[in-house]
């Protein structure tokens, strides 16, 4: 049987790279996998085989156990289409008993670029944490505990998940992940840089593995340590606590595989949802009635339902969090005067978000000119937008300032920040406005990219004129820069009436603009924005 | 004077007219003069092969796509001169659109209504008898994306119907639709036309064509190649036979593939 499994894998994996549609992308991917897989296994092998006999040796492992073991977690989520023996549903019409099932899964996760390349990162920690024979033997054997408890959290996760994952609200959280996966990366790495350089690195693993050795891999990797030091007591009892915990997680596999194959999958039994109108309640009195509700209220909905613009608001929300970790980072201080640019920062970025909305919402449009779009439906249309885009992003804005202060100690700035902000807020608003009606694109359906913005061959052309949208909100903002600075001397009183009244009325005009061309150009946006369907 | 008097047309006995549509996309004419006209209380088909014209044509009809040349008058307003009061009087369909399937399916009736300034409490009410005459109660609070093909069609044609048209043009309404929904669908549709509205809707199932539609344009190449009553057309032939004959779709020479089923 673990023969059968791992053949079976094995012949998977070169199914996979043999010739036909979408191969040359599959041989890329399994390269690419295969080069990264080697690379991160060398990096993990030698960094814990190098700190041998010295006393980070042993966080370091901890650090990585427990890495590894959260990763394995996540990662069927992001990639759950790409392995065919990862969906329990697969196998559910062989004649296996369930025992044989689990075997078959089990094995088959062991095969693979991602098991080896973990197997030997943190076979390191045979090296690095070992002093004699027995306690390279505790070592290892708490490197097999590590792998077991991968494979097998990540397969219960699967099986507890796969009909979520079969579903259109699993797609759904598998396009949010990747995307906010991909954003949290380019926050570790200024943070895990700045740790690097720290003098107190050393400090600060010792105190996160402290906290970490408590979780099962955490208990597994302070093994060789017990051992070395004599305390086999302690051996003894993490190896308890790991194996009781590998066991349950087996029960709990065992559980929802069964769950699984008997439940019928996610597209029969369709997902409800409570009694709810178009307008989210607690906004409903701050939400005008008619046309303007209309798209106001679907606006709203989408932010919380369309993963694309959850993404797209979260990147925004976390510009203060970039904000806090990168300043002290790089000036090695908090810099009080650039939490007014970061709040304005985040204004810009989420008001610049109902740009290309008719290319966003793809040819639902059609709705909009279908009930009539003259000037004044035109002019209701996109104020609607930006009521649904004011709702959210004040409040967005006023918790990066009040959070950006509280960290900074900023207080006095509070203000002319959130007045600043909301000036770049009206201009904003008025760029995406302009770009949504002037140069409409369309935006393809990507059913695994968040960040798919153009259509092929126009991502380049429309991240330029998003640039270029983006300069001309900075130029409409530079007459409120003196102001800004008048008020960072003190003086606050002419900015917090000047500046977002300047930005709100400009911003305004320049929507009636774009209401106009909306107006008279309507049937042509949709044409535009319906290409290469 | 034109959107004055277009505002208080005279009562002519066709709720739409349509002269000399012209359409055309880079090289290709996608319409190339087409001239309808659709009496009152009808249940006009329009039919044709893939591409020839059919959606093209609806979506000019419905002031979705500006024509190159031509005219559209629904009761009498000109779509494209008075699109405010023209698009009061019609209710689409669309084929190949999308919708805003994120919101439930009470929710873009909601949206529906609101977008037409429609009073809340009218939209509510309809909503309610909307959602119960095509048996989507249950599915109400559903988002649209995960609604079926039948139901989609189901919810766009309640929006369709939402304001009340007199004219309703519908794009494959019964394309991909399971019997049940077409049963219900259908129903509908003659009831609509029961009490005096009127019907334009394209399709590819003939026989379904034949047993709904008092008149039938056929759209080939981007022109109507054929219109009128549907007995008139058929003379005592099946529709489809009519179709294909007038679709050219019987081109292939009496000899070829003499050797399938030999064997």
């Amino acid at each position: 049987m673990i023969l059968l499994a791992a053949r079976l894998k094995l012949a998977l994996l070169r199914g996979g790279l043999r010739a036909g549609p979408g191969s040359t992308q599959r041989r890329v991917g399994m390269a690419l996998s295969v080069v990264l897989g080697s690379l991160l296994a060398l990096l993990g092998f030698l960094t814990l085989a190098a700190l041998r006999g010295r006393a980070e040796a042993d966080d370091a492992t901890v650090a990585l156990f427990c890495f590894l073991v959260a990763t394995w977690s996540v990662i069927p989520i992001l990639t759950f289409s790409s392995d065919d023996l990862v969906d329990p549903a697969k196998l559910a019409l062989l004649p296996l008993s369930r025992r044989q099932v689990l075997v078959l899964h089990g094995v088959g996760a062991l095969v693979g670029v991602a098991p080896v390349a973990t197997l030997l990162a943190v076979s390191g920690a045979v090296v690095g944490t070992s002093s004699s024979w027995a306690s390279a033997a505790v070592a290892a054997f708490a490197v097999v505990l590590e792998l077991a408890m991968c494979v097998v959290l990540s397969r219960t996760v699967v099986s507890a998940l796969s009909r979520l994952l079969r579903s259109r609200r699993g797609r759904d959280l598998g396009v949010a992940l990747t995307a906010l996966t991909a954003i949290s990366v380019q926050f570790l790495n200024p943070v895990l840089q700045n740790v690097s350089r720290s003098a107190h690195a050393a400090d600060e693993l010792h105190s996160v593995a402290g906290v970490l050795a408590w979780f099962p891999p955490g208990l597994a990797a302070t093994m060789p340590r017990a051992a070395r030091d004599g305390h086999w007591l302690t051996v003894l009892w993490h190896l308890a606590l790991v194996v009781a915990v590998l066991g349950l997680l087996l029960r709990l596999w065992e559980g929802s595989l069964r769950r699984a194959e008997e439940v019928p999958d996610a597209t029969t039994s369709r997902p409800e949802r409570g009694d709810s109108a178009l307008v989210p309640a607690l906004l409903s009195r701050l939400v005008p009635r008619g046309r303007i509700g209309a798209v106001a209220g679907k606006d709203l909905r989408y932010l919380s339902r369309e993963p694309r613009r959850l993404v797209q608001l979260v990147t925004s929300a976390i510009f203060p969090a970039l904000f806090v970790v990168i300043s002290p980072a790089l000036y090695g201080s908090h810099l009080t005067h650039g939490m007014v640019f970061a709040v304005c920062g985040i204004a810009l970025f989420f008001g610049l978000q109902g740009a290309n909305r008719f290319g966003q919402e793809s040819t639902a449009s059609w709705h909009l000119v279908a009930a009539g779009i003259d000037l004044p439906n035109a002019r209701r249309d996109l104020l609607g937008g930006d009521v649904a885009a004011t709702l959210v992003g004040v409040p967005l804005v006023l918790s990066a300032g009040l959070v950006l202060s509280a960290v900074t100690g900023g207080w006095d700035l509070l203000v002319p920040a959130l007045a600043s902000a909301v000036c770049v807020l009206g201009l904003s608003f008025g760029g995406g406005a302009m770009l949504s009606v002037f140069a409409p694109f369309p935006v393809p359906e990507g059913p695994r990219n968040a960040f798919s913005n153009g259509g092929g061959g126009q991502g380049v052309a429309a991240g330029l004129l998003g640039l270029l949208v983006m300069a001309g909100v900075v130029l409409a903002a530079l007459p409120m820069l003196p102001l800004l600075l008048t008020a960072l001397d003190g003086s606050p009183l002419w900015l917090v009436l000047v500046a977002p009244l300047y930005g709100v009325v400009l911003g305004s005009g320049v929507r009636e603009l774009a209401a106009r061309q909306w107006s008279v150009r309507g049937p042509e946006i949709l044409l535009k924005v319906a290409a290469q369907r | 004077m034109h959107a004055v008097d277009s505002r208080v047309p005279e009562v002519s006995e066709f709720a739409v007219e349509v002269h000399g549509l012209v359409k055309t996309f880079g090289h290709v004419q996608a319409v190339r003069g087409v001239d309808l006209l659709v009496p009152r209380g009808a249940f006009f088909g329009l039919v044709g092969p893939n591409g020839a014209g059919k959606t093209t044509t609806l979506s000019m009809a419905t002031g979705l796509l500006r024509p190159d040349r031509g005219t559209v008058l629904v009761d009498g307003v000109d779509v494209w001169q008075d699109p405010r009061e023209a698009k009061r009087r019609i209710g689409v369909l669309p084929e190949g659109l999308r919708t805003f399937e994120r919101l439930t399916g009470r929710e873009l009736l909601e949206f529906s209504g609101r977008l037409r300034e429609m009073p809340d409490g009218v939209v509510q009410e309809r909503t309610q008898e909307l959602l119960h005459t095509f048996g989507l109660v249950g599915a109400q609070n559903q988002l649209v994306v995960d609604y079926s093909t039948g139901m989609r069609k189901k919810i766009a044609l309640a929006v369709a119907l939402l304001h009340n048209p007199g004219v309703l043009f519908l794009d494959e309404p019964f394309e991909a639709v399971d019997p049940v929904s077409a049963r219900t669908i259908r129903d509908v549709l003659s009831r609509f036309t029961g009490r005096g509205g009127t019907v334009v809707f394209s399709s590819h199932v003939m026989e379904l064509v034949e047993r709904l539609c008092d008149e039938v344009a056929v759209i080939v190449h981007g022109q109507v190649v054929a219109a009128g009553e549907v007995d008139d057309l058929k003379q005592g032939r099946s529709l489809e036979d009519v179709f294909v004959d007038l679709a050219g779709g019987r081109g292939y020479a009496a000899g070829a593939l003499d050797w399938l089923g030999t064997s």
